[in-house]
């Protein structure tokens, strides 16, 4: 740690001494560490800014991932390409923010109202962003938001007792700039549903949640410098919606979590340098039960450099300590985690540019991760036409969290890293007013922890399971303009096999998909839009999902298709400007389940209202 | 083009439309329960899949055949245990918090004790059921007893943490408290508790042999880091609830016992081992091994002698059923439904 402080003040000095001959800049107008950097190789996919007050499950389901949710407004992750929730890496402003004891983040609970912008890129980038990025990254948020003097106001009505309220006020002068957001949502959840094979219909019990949120962020901008703070706190009261065969129940979590990220910025020719430091804690209190307490600390440095028009690089480090405590960490579970990266951005000529990028990461005790990798892109550029190819080459890894090293009784400090090598190839093509990009990819994992039962009656997770992953992921976009009618369209196919090829529990199971993960999923949203009148409408198709490793159809999950249809609208009233909206859940009523047993509702209805004074 | 592509989108998303209206729900063939075994599948925590499975005397198996007789309706979360009484089935489903009352030999449900908190065991006395609940794990168990005319819980017996297993003997219920060390003693009158007996730690199944001695089978316990103790024993209670002896089985174990038709000998099981202990000579031997397992999780033995013990394979699949005869030669193994825990020979 202090070999870190002091290279951090080392750079800080040069960094400084180098701008003598600088011009101050424009505050507002400097940018730092890019959002996503160097997706060379992969697609990137920015979440439009509509939906602002979903959570952000609702919003990412959206972008053709694959959502399992315990129930309506229940706990919600979500998986890439085949892969587990836990494979997933979320970052906050570059910070990674997967709860450390169960290794994955509940979306239910990051609400889209204190968030100002996610992107989410698929496929295993471990060199890029550390530890986790098996499936694929979401990013969430970054400093680079431009404030302006506003409030906005946000109402929503809806079935099931559901209702938010929001606002949010964002500030700009001179050299500070910042936002302060607050929303409180509440859902009673009694929807009703026909109770399986009957006709019963049944209404759901102990499924009610309560959210509140709070974010401040205050930036602060000198010649070329920037100093950003960011505080975010969540609290969910959810009582847990039992299964369709109990429909009776009183348990409950409660949830707080709080996030503090400080950035620092300086700007200087071609160059810039970042720090942030982040501190997380989180606590989940189940019903009576002590609660189990977690706590965060993330150090990360990145130097940003443009040697030319062609080569970019940035190198830095992130330093990551995380303990849990609680009444089952009889031993207070910790771990530190020291990572150092490198990548180069090269741009070969105007149509070839490529990405290496090293990373070597360090938890004590779990030796060292050695991660390169390697992507490349082409775009050719006609006139209403470009196309382009681009792939990768990756490894990836994934540490043991704190549960499966310290969890009493069964905790296994012995437990290797998770490892996987993935390869994507894709091409793009787009002509006039359609596009479409194709991807294909193979990763082949090992390592995979399984927690398993023991010859002692206690369970223990084990590296256990080999998978290897191949899917294709297919996107048509299309804009058609007729008169004042504009018509947007898109469609996402994703097909993946997702194979268990280790002998566990026993050979009959090699070959077989994995527990979770749907063969073919696909979403098709379609805008009309006229005048001051929007009209979409969302389908989405989900295969069935075996629940066990013999992918018997006795315990899978349905296959289930959703239609849901929106109208907006903007209206002006005396001098403010109002978005109406309303939408129309599952139209044709279905009955389905994310898991099995867990009723999600049929038809349901919201009203939005929002405003900027 | 423009219009060919919009046209490609509209016919591959109607071909999305048509494909979700599909459904491939296999089609079990119905059957009578009226003599073979019961095999008790526990299912996956929190999936609402558990089931039970009916070996019959030819040795077909009928998987999820509570579903099958009540019109495709789940069983429930984590089925616990199972209980024939005359023509009677008592099923207790831990996390769904009921036990479902059905005909034995049809399935059908006839009515649900509910008002439950995480039930584990039921027995039948006088007219009353008696079942055990764990209530939370944080909080002391109870046992509820039910009017089997009136379906109604009429007394709620505060007992031991974990309340699991019931045995009666001379009017008397034991209730093992397997987060403790103990036994409460209820005297089935009065709905008392009127005695609280010393055991080893993790006490979990109990069985009288044929001198009327309770046998209870002590799990063992865990260190502070949560390592397991091996401390596993078989403990004996005559008749005055006073300890015969003690077998230290230097182990932990799984809290599952049988014992064979002429009360005499004893089996549990540990990982993939299972071990029987003879009662007379007082000698333990291994019995079973089997490395192909990932994890037995119940045993029974049926009244023709034959050893079950099923293999829960992590519940990462169906579960398997292994039949042996009395001298542990393999004789068949057949799949059932996920984390198989327990049989009831029936008739």
């Amino acid at each position: 740690m202090r070999y870190i402080v002091f290279l951090y003040t080392l750079l800080c000095w040069l960094s400084l001494r180098g701008q003598v001959d600088t011009v101050r800049l424009d505050p507002m107008e400097f940018e730092g560490f890019a959002f996503v950097p160097y997706a060379t190789g992969q697609v990137v996919r920015t979440l439009s800014e509509n939906g602002v007050l979903e959570t952000l499950d609702q919003r990412l389901s959206s972008e053709g991932l694959y959502l399992k949710t315990y129930g309506n407004a229940q706990l919600a992750t979500i998986s890439f390409r085949g892969t587990s929730a836990a494979h997933t890496n979320v970052l906050w402003h570059g910070i990674p923010v997967n709860s450390p004891t169960l290794g994955l983040t509940d979306f239910s609970q990051w609400h889209s109202w204190l968030i100002d912008q996610v992107a989410v890129q698929a496929g295993n980038e471990g060199a890029l962003y550390g530890t986790g990025s098996i499936g694929g990254t979401v990013f969430i948020d970054h400093f680079n938001t431009k404030r302006a003097n506003e409030v906005m106001l946000g109402l929503e009505f809806g079935s099931f007792g559901y209702n938010f309220q929001g606002v949010q006020a964002g500030f700009k002068k001179n050299d500070f700039q910042g936002t302060t957001k607050f929303y409180r949502s509440a859902i009673a959840n009694n929807f009703t549903y026909p109770l399986k094979g009957t006709d019963v219909m049944q209404t759901q019990q102990n499924a009610a949640v309560l959210n509140y949120g709070f974010r401040q962020e205050v930036q602060r901008f000198w010649q070329n410098q920037r100093l950003s703070v960011d505080g975010l706190f969540f609290y969910q009261h959810r009582e847990s919606q039992p299964s369709t065969t109990q429909n009776s129940g009183a348990d409950f979590i409660i949830t707080e979590n709080y996030k503090l990220a400080f950035e620092h910025l300086i700007n200087l020719n071609q160059a810039s340098f970042t720090t942030t430091l982040g501190f997380m804690a989180d606590q989940m209190t189940y019903n009576v039960m002590p609660p189990i307490a977690t706590q965060q600390l993330s150090l990360t440095s990145r130097y940003d450099r443009s040697f030319s028009k062609s080569l970019h690089w940035i190198a830095g480090f992130l330093y990551n300590t995380s303990k849990a405590e609680g009444p089952n960490f009889q031993i207070d579970g910790a771990q530190r985690q020291l990572d150092f990266f490198s990548i180069f951005n090269y741009k070969i000529n105007k149509v070839w540019s490529s990405t290496i990028g090293f990373r070597e990461s360090n938890v004590v005790g779990k030796g060292l991760q050695w991660l390169p990798s390697l992507g490349i892109k082409s775009q050719w550029t006609l006139a209403e036409r470009s196309w382009g190819f681009f792939g990768k080459l990756a490894k990836g890894f994934r540490y043991p969290t704190l549960n499966d090293r310290f969890w009493s009784p069964g905790g296994n400090n012995l437990l290797l890293p998770e490892k996987s090598i993935s390869t994507d190839f894709g091409v793009q093509l787009s002509q006039g007013v359609v596009g479409s990009s194709l991807t294909m990819y193979q990763t082949w994992s090992e390592d995979w922890i399984l927690w398993m039962p023991q010859a002692q009656s206690i369970w223990q997770p084990q590296n256990i399971q080999k998978v290897t992953i191949s899917g294709i992921e297919y996107s048509l976009s299309s804009q058609l303009e007729i008169t004042q009618l504009l018509i947007k369209s898109e469609w996402l196919l994703s097909v993946q096999k997702s194979k268990n090829v280790s002998p566990y529990p026993s050979q009959l199971q090699l070959g077989n998909q994995l527990p979770y993960v749907p063969y073919l999923s696909s979403i098709w949203a379609n805008t009309f839009s006229f005048r001051r009148y929007t009209l979409t409408v969302d389908q989405s198709y989900t295969g069935r999902r075996f629940t066990t490793l013999d992918n018997d159809n006795k315990y899978s999950v349905a296959s289930f298709y959703l239609l849901d249809i929106s109208m907006a609208s903007s209206l002006d009233f005396q001098k403010i400007a109002f978005d109406l909206s309303f939408k129309v859940g599952n139209v044709l009523n279905d009955y389905y389940e994310n898991i099995k047993n867990r009723a999600m509702p049929g038809v349901n209805f919201q009203f939005q209202i929002t405003t900027k004074l | 083009m423009k219009y060919v592509h919009f046209f490609l989108i509209t016919v591959l998303g109607a071909i999305m439309l048509l494909s979700a209206c599909g459904g491939d729900e296999g089609i079990l063939s119905k059957g009578l329960y009226s003599a073979g075994v019961f095999v008790v599948n526990e299912g996956n925590y929190g999936e609402s899949d558990g089931s039970l499975s009916f070996i019959d005397k030819q040795g077909t198996v009928n998987n999820d055949i509570y579903s099958l007789n009540n019109e495709g309706v789940p069983l429930g979360d984590v089925v616990q245990s199972m209980f024939v009484h005359e023509s009677l089935a008592f099923l207790v489903v831990n996390n769904s918090n009921k036990v479902a009352v059905v005909q034995a030999e049809d399935m059908q449900l006839l009515y649900t004790i509910s008002e439950l908190s995480l039930p584990r065991y039921i027995i039948i006395d006088g007219g009353y059921g008696y079942i055990s609940e764990w209530v939370s794990f944080g909080e002391p168990g109870r046992v509820s007893v039910v009017d089997l005319l009136s379906h109604e819980i009429v007394a709620t017996i505060p007992v031991g943490y974990g309340a699991e297993s019931l045995a009666i003997r001379d009017n008397h219920l034991y209730v093992s408290n397997s987060f403790e060390a103990s036994i409460s003693v209820i005297d089935l009158s009065t709905h008392l508790v009127i005695n609280n007996l010393t055991v080893g730690e993790g006490p979990s199944s109990m069985l009288l042999d044929d001198s009327g001695t309770l046998w209870v089978l002590c799990s063992g316990g865990y260190d502070e880091d949560w390592s397991p103790s091996n401390n596993g024993q078989l403990v004996a209670l005559n008749k005055l609830d006073e300890p015969l002896f003690t077998v230290d089985l230097g182990m932990n174990v799984s809290g599952k016992i049988a014992i064979d038709l002429a009360l005499e000998v004893l089996y549990f099981i540990n990982g993939t081992t299972a071990y029987r202990y003879d009662i007379s000579t007082t000698r333990i031997d291994k019995f079973i091994e089997n490395e192909q397992a990932v994890a037995f999780y119940g045993i029974g033995v049926a009244k023709d002698g034959r050893i079950y013990i099923s293999d829960s394979k992590g519940f990462l699949s169906a579960g398997e059923v292994a039949i042996y005869d009395s001298d542990a030669m393999l004789i068949e193994t057949v799949q059932v439904g996920r984390g198989p825990n327990s049989f009831v020979f029936h008739n």
